[in-house]
């Protein structure tokens, strides 16, 4: 069976031209990339932090109104060994109509406007098995369930029903440079009828604002420590986000109420969250944005944290060379991750990647990685 | 159609002002719906090339237009799309969306900031790639002369707003079909910055249309070519298509 996946992967990389384009051919969509991404850590001792080679193949097959997406990865990585071999991203079939899109199987899904931060888009889980060093797109978890969506002009209304929850993938191995220490994990729910996650979100897109209302019954999926175990506990979200393009800005907004929310020490407790954030396109390909969330819970020692974001993105060269610098600032323990890259296209497929982690904490969330400063290097083939 | 163009033909024996002309040349009929490919080729003053590939689908809602484009090339921008909004009156921010197939995820994006910067990379602004309101700009007429064997209007715009990256533009804008020949922009200094030049222009469905043209900037000698196919007029498309849903749903 995974001699044939990897036939079938292998088969992704030759692109073939999509089949004459009405409604009763079956067409054929093949996109994906060849990358290979290396990291060395700038303190002592030096070594290796990431070394990893990848084909990633995307196939979308169509016929009518019903179709197949599927994206899986081919991996060879030198340093987490059992990250190597074929793993499937998304796998999902589809209908969608001019009013209707069903998606069935696993899938990414993502809502609310908050950039890299997560309020209400809590269904798709995160893969810090290397921390926030990815790509943001490689740290979704896909989630295997269903999406219903019904759409008009200015508004969606969307459903969506896991069976089987996924949940936070944490770095415990000690051979991972990224490893957060040998945190024992509770086991996950039962999968049971009863465990399953649901909920829907309501959107509006008008010509001076969108906004959305969300609601989801589902589970915390990064472990909370109970005791010394890391558990899951049942908790009910309750959010809503808005956008306002105002010239060169866009204002964006996103709170969320984590009711029954599992709280480090076992209590239950409801928290409530609320982002601000502020996108500003400045002309001559500057991008900056920032953003500020923060997180209130009813009881216990540290109630209130706070998070920032700040992206500065410079495109030149007609829009070969991209330089951006993507910082997480712990507001509440003073720490900062910040991942600076330059990005050049050398061609139309192939880019070249550079870059520098840097970490800075005494305390709080980026302590464990305080050592982990790296320089990195990746080269990307595109087609 | 005939109608029309015999009315264009009074009209070229008539003295127009300059808004005139640019307002023929806005209300050319182009369909109430849209379909074209593009390829554009981006060529650096050594010869080597970039090339970008856009699907693109407009559909007229009264003097409204909304847009939906899609990119096809290069591999890493595949699946990319633009949703938009255009608004006819002055003042209203057009809407704006962005979909990023590798973040899953749209955003909502400025109205107004990207008119003046180039459309990735190209030597193309955003505000050439879209409808620039006629009052944008103050018209003279300068003078009718023949340029490569048409009859053409040669008009001035002077754009009201200061902070627009040309402080003129001249148009020598074809009377038989209403499409400009030639345009030259100059730079805040006067000096003269791009040049586009209109290479093909065939009637498709009862429609001119433009299916290449150039633009060169000649203070860096870097220029983008635009090569248009398969346009279609009046295809069949519900205003469905042009929502955020579809744009996540991609092509």
């Amino acid at each position: 069976m995974r001699h044939l996946s990897l036939f079938a992967l292998l088969l992704c990389i030759f692109p073939r031209p999509a089949s004459a384009q009405d409604e009763d051919s079956l067409r054929v969509s093949v996109k994906g990339f060849v990358d290979t991404y290396h990291a060395v850590r700038t303190e002592s001792p030096n070594d290796w932090m990431s070394s990893r080679s990848r084909v990633r193949g995307e196939v979308t097959l169509e016929k009518g109104n019903a179709g197949a997406f599927v994206s899986a990865n081919l991996i060879h990585n030198a340093i987490l060994k059992d990250r190597s071999g074929f793993q499937l991203r998304e796998a999902y079939a589809y209908y969608s109509d001019d009013h209707w899109d069903v998606r069935a199987g696993r899938q990414i899904i993502t809502w609310g406007v908050a950039d890299a931060l997560r309020l209400t888009d809590i269904i798709s889980p995160m893969d810090y098995t290397e921390f926030l060093a990815q790509d943001y797109d490689d740290i979704r978890i896909p989630v295997g369930g269903l999406r219903l969506r019904y759409s008009r002009e200015k508004w969606s209304a969307e459903a969506v029903a896991i069976p089987v929850s996924s949940f936070f993938d944490l770095p415990t191995d000690a051979v991972n440079p990224w490893s957060v220490g040998p945190i024992p994990i509770g086991s996950e729910p039962k999968r049971k009828a009863y465990n399953m996650e649901y909920g829907g979100r309501l959107s509006f897109f008008l010509s001076g604002i969108d906004f959305s209302f969300s609601a989801l019954h589902t589970w915390n999926k990064q472990p909370v420590l109970c005791n010394g175990v890391g558990e899951y506990q049942r908790m009910t979200m309750l959010g809503g986000d808005v956008s306002v393009p105002v010239g060169k800005f866009v204002v964006r907004g996103e709170v969320s109420e984590y009711l029954d929310e599992l709280q480090s020490g076992g209590a239950r407790a409801a928290s409530t969250n609320a982002l601000v954030g502020l996108d500003w396109y400045a002309g001559n390909d500057w991008t900056l944005s920032a953003q500020y969330s923060h997180k209130y819970v009813v009881l216990g020692k540290h109630r209130n944290t706070g998070l920032s974001t700040l992206r500065i993105q410079k495109d030149l060269l007609h829009n070969t060379l991209a330089l951006q610098t993507f910082a997480y600032i712990d507001v509440t323990n003073g720490g900062i991750f910040n991942r600076l890259s330059a990005d050049y296209a050398l061609n139309d497929q192939l880019h070249a990647i550079v870059g520098y982690d840097l970490f800075h904490a005494d305390s709080g969330m980026f302590t464990v990685y305080k050592k982990n400063s790296e320089l990195f290097v990746k080269l990307k083939y595109s087609f | 159609m005939a109608a029309f163009l015999l009315a264009a033909s009074e009209m070229s024996g008539q003295q127009l002002t300059g808004r005139q002309v640019i307002q023929k040349v806005k209300d050319r009929p182009d369909g109430d719906t849209r379909y074209g490919e593009m390829e554009l080729t981006l060529k650096k003053k050594n010869g080597s090339t970039r090339q970008r590939k856009v699907t693109s689908w407009a559909m007229d809602e009264g003097k409204d237009t909304k847009k939906m484009m899609f990119f096809t090339y290069p591999g890493d921008v595949k699946g990319t799309g633009f949703l938009t909004w255009d608004y006819d009156e002055i003042g209203k921010e057009d809407a704006k969306w962005l979909y990023l197939p590798a973040m899953k995820k749209t955003r909502r994006i400025s109205g107004s900031s990207s008119k003046t910067d180039y459309f990735m990379g190209t030597d193309f602004t955003y505000d050439d790639m879209g409808q620039r309101h006629v009052d944008e700009d103050t018209h003279m007429l300068l003078r009718e002369e023949s340029r490569n064997g048409h009859k053409c209007w040669v008009v001035e715009s002077v754009p009201v707003d200061k902070h627009e990256i040309y402080s003129r533009k001249v148009s020598w804008i074809r009377q038989d079909c209403l499409i400009a020949d030639h345009v030259e922009y100059y730079d805040k200094l006067n000096k003269l910055h791009r040049v586009l030049t209109i290479q093909e222009v065939k009637k498709i469905q009862g429609f001119w249309t433009i299916l290449k043209m150039e633009m060169k900037n000649v203070q860096t000698e870097h220029s983008t070519t635009i090569v248009v196919k398969n346009t279609q007029y009046d295809v069949k498309v519900d205003k469905a298509l042009f929502t955020v849903a579809k744009l996540e749903k991609g092509l």
